[in-house]
């Protein structure tokens, strides 16, 4: 018995090791992946930052436009990452008219950019450029991740520019139990951190994120490549979100400090406390229809730090919507085409009476 | 198969490799000799590989590598508490092996951490006094980043043993209800859901966030001295200092705002018009 499963084993290993040697051939011959599948063109740049329109691909559905404010951390490609795998094109698919904000790449002359900047300047000046360009007075604004806290505190500080407001796996709470980045931001000197080196680098934020769960994020992801290596589309897949994962811009410094200082460590948001521009960000000043998507198995922003929102809003018109996945499979997994559904579904569902509403 | 680099006496002589690993092992032996490196078949095929492929081949095979050694191990540990005839002692000297596995996977999980070099001890005398002392400082943060990456590589060896007393655990446990991994990958599965089960025991523990933190903090002082002692030298040869740099971007700053802020008084009265 044991004679024939170490036959077994041997059979194992060996076939394991004729996929790694396959896998390198299909990797050769696989070529460049590229990112980011559908035509957009730039409506407004500002320093590093380039506001883009999406090329409508539906008939207009008579919607304000949906302005997309992505995360500071990570690239926001990420949303637009394959044709199979896009919650743009499936936004545009419904008529919707989608403007997407690339904050780029900060370098030294960044580092003093403060979160006030950010909310009041940038995503404002976005916001108002978005509003020009498709004729509106309002946007539909859709925030993700630490760009949907921006985003809470955007429509709380300028709720006469937004209609409607969806946030997206979106860290409201930052101090629930399992928040396992929250602990460590406690104890975090983010002041000598920010001090000694002035931004912060995109690198350092990958290794704390795969050191969250280092035995899956850093060995067992690539051991289970092996499977998926005679099909050049799994492959290609997994190459563009290994490009995405890695391709981590560094974060301005003062923002940087202000948000795990302010947020992870003093709860700001939550406690009502936070001030940007010499004003109190009130999260009961937003009375526009909010829309709160969260993954159930998000291990970076756990549930509960997103569902703390719906005691803290001022709107009557309070949505959740459950994915039943983690925080990156929001965006590709083979269930995430029912979250641009429900947005789209919702969105439809608060249709304003003109096209000045 | 064949492909553009060539590469195909590669692949011959590392499963070679991995066919004498693995009988050895069957046989009960220490291998003669180790598994081929993967990084030779990254040479082979490193021209081929488009920019976007190389960090993924590179993983997957070191990944790929560490796989078969850990279940090597492993499924040594499974026989051992299977086997009725072998003696407690193989079971533990095979657990011991898991552990110096699993220390080397943790090594490959914080990359960035390598442990320093030993500091010096200088004499601050004569006119150089200022300069020596800038050396002492900076010896004495490198001795404390290696205190402190000493003490959170020891805590990172205790959830390596936590690991591996859990994968023991539920290797014996299956084995008494029949329900052993049945397959390599099963073997190495068990092993992952361990070593995450025990890193995050002990990760959410204060006692490991303020490890991680001090070793932080040792490192960013380190950091520091070594700034100052740049910002000296470019000083001393008239050369912009990254102090001076950020009085200038702070200036520039505040003169946007100020800018803006007159942009849209403006806009105010032309609307009041």
């Amino acid at each position: 018995m044991a004679g024939e499963a170490d036959r077994r084993a041997e059979d194992e290993a060996r076939a394991f090791g004729e996929r790694l040697a396959r896998g390198l051939s299909t990797l050769a011959a696989l070529g460049e992946v590229e990112v980011g599948c559908s035509e957009k063109e730039a409506v407004y740049a500002e320093d590093k930052l380039v506001l883009y329109r999406y090329r409508p691909r539906a008939a207009p559905a008579g919607l304000p436009p949906v302005l997309i404010c992505y995360a500071l951390v990570n690239r926001p490609y990420m949303v637009d990452l394959q044709e199979d795998r896009s919650l743009v094109r499936s936004l545009l698919e419904r008529g919707l008219d989608v403007f997407l904000i690339d904050w780029g790449y900060p370098d030294g002359a960044d580092r003093f950019l403060e979160l006030d900047d950010y909310v009041n300047g940038y995503l404002d000046r976005c916001v108002d450029a978005t509003r020009r360009a498709a004729s509106r007075d309002r946007v539909n604004l859709l925030g993700v991740c630490q760009g949907g806290t921006m985003s809470l505190c955007y429509t709380a500080l300028h709720p006469e520019k937004v209609a409607n407001l969806v946030t997206m796996v979106t860290p409201v709470d930052f101090q629930t139990p399992e928040n396992l980045l929250a602990k460590w931001a406690r104890d975090l000197d983010v002041d000598r951190l920010v001090d000694t080196l002035g931004n912060v680098p995109g690198e350092l934020l990958n290794a704390t994120f795969l050191a969250l769960m280092p035995f899956r994020l850093t060995s067992q992801k690539y051991v289970a490549l092996a499977d998926i290596v005679d099909d050049p589309r799994q492959l290609g897949n997994f190459l563009r979100m290994e490009q995405w994962i890695f391709d981590s811009p560094d974060q301005a410094g003062e923002a940087f400090r202000q948000f795990v200082g302010w947020l992870f460590r003093e709860n700001r948001l939550l406690r009502g406390t936070l001030e940007l521009g010499g004003r109190r960000v009130d999260l009961r000043a937003i009375t526009c229809p909010v829309l709160n998507v969260y993954a159930t198995q998000d291990h970076l922003v756990p549930p509960s730090a997103s569902l703390a929102l719906g005691g803290l809003v001022g709107t009557q018109d309070y949505s959740t919507f459950a994915f039943p996945g983690g925080h990156i499979g929001i965006y590709v997994s083979g269930k995430a085409r029912q979250v641009p559904q429900a947005i789209a579904d919702w969105l439809a569902a608060r249709a304003g009476p003109g096209p000045n509403e | 198969m064949t492909n553009p680099a060539g590469s195909s006496d590669w692949m011959d002589q590392w499963l070679a490799a991995q066919r004498q690993l693995w009988g050895s092992m069957l046989n009960g032996q220490p291998s003669a000799a180790p598994p081929s490196p993967a990084n030779p078949f990254l040479q082979a095929f490193g021209g081929a590989l488009p920019e976007s492929s190389r960090d993924v081949a590179a993983r997957m095979l070191d990944f790929g590598e560490s796989y078969l050694g850990v279940t090597r191990q492993a499924w040594k540990a499974l026989e051992a508490a299977q086997g009725a005839t072998v003696a407690q002692a193989d079971l533990a000297r095979q657990l011991d092996s898991l552990k110096a596995q699993f220390a080397q996977g943790f090594a490959q999980a914080f990359p960035g951490m390598t442990s320093p070099g030993a500091p010096g001890s200088l004499p601050a005398l004569g006119p150089a006094r200022e300069r020596h002392q800038a050396a002492e400082r900076l010896a004495r943060a490198a001795a404390r980043y290696q205190q402190a990456f000493a003490a959170f590589t020891a805590l990172l060896g205790r959830v390596s043993s936590g690991a591996v007393e859990r994968l023991a655990q539920r290797l014996s446990e299956g084995a008494g209800a029949d329900k052993a991994p049945d397959s390599l990958r099963a073997v190495y599965d068990l092993w992952v859901d361990c070593g995450e089960q025990a890193y995050a025991a002990a990760a959410h523990s204060p006692e490991f966030s303020k490890a991680q933190a001090d070793l932080n903090e040792a490192l960013l002082d380190l950091r520091r001295e070594q700034q100052k002692q740049v910002e000296d030298w470019a000083r001393a040869l008239d050369l912009p200092t990254r102090a001076e740099v950020n009085t200038l971007i702070k200036r520039v700053n505040t003169l946007r705002r100020r800018m803006r802020e007159l942009e849209e008084e403006l806009e105010q009265l032309r609307r009041s018009r």
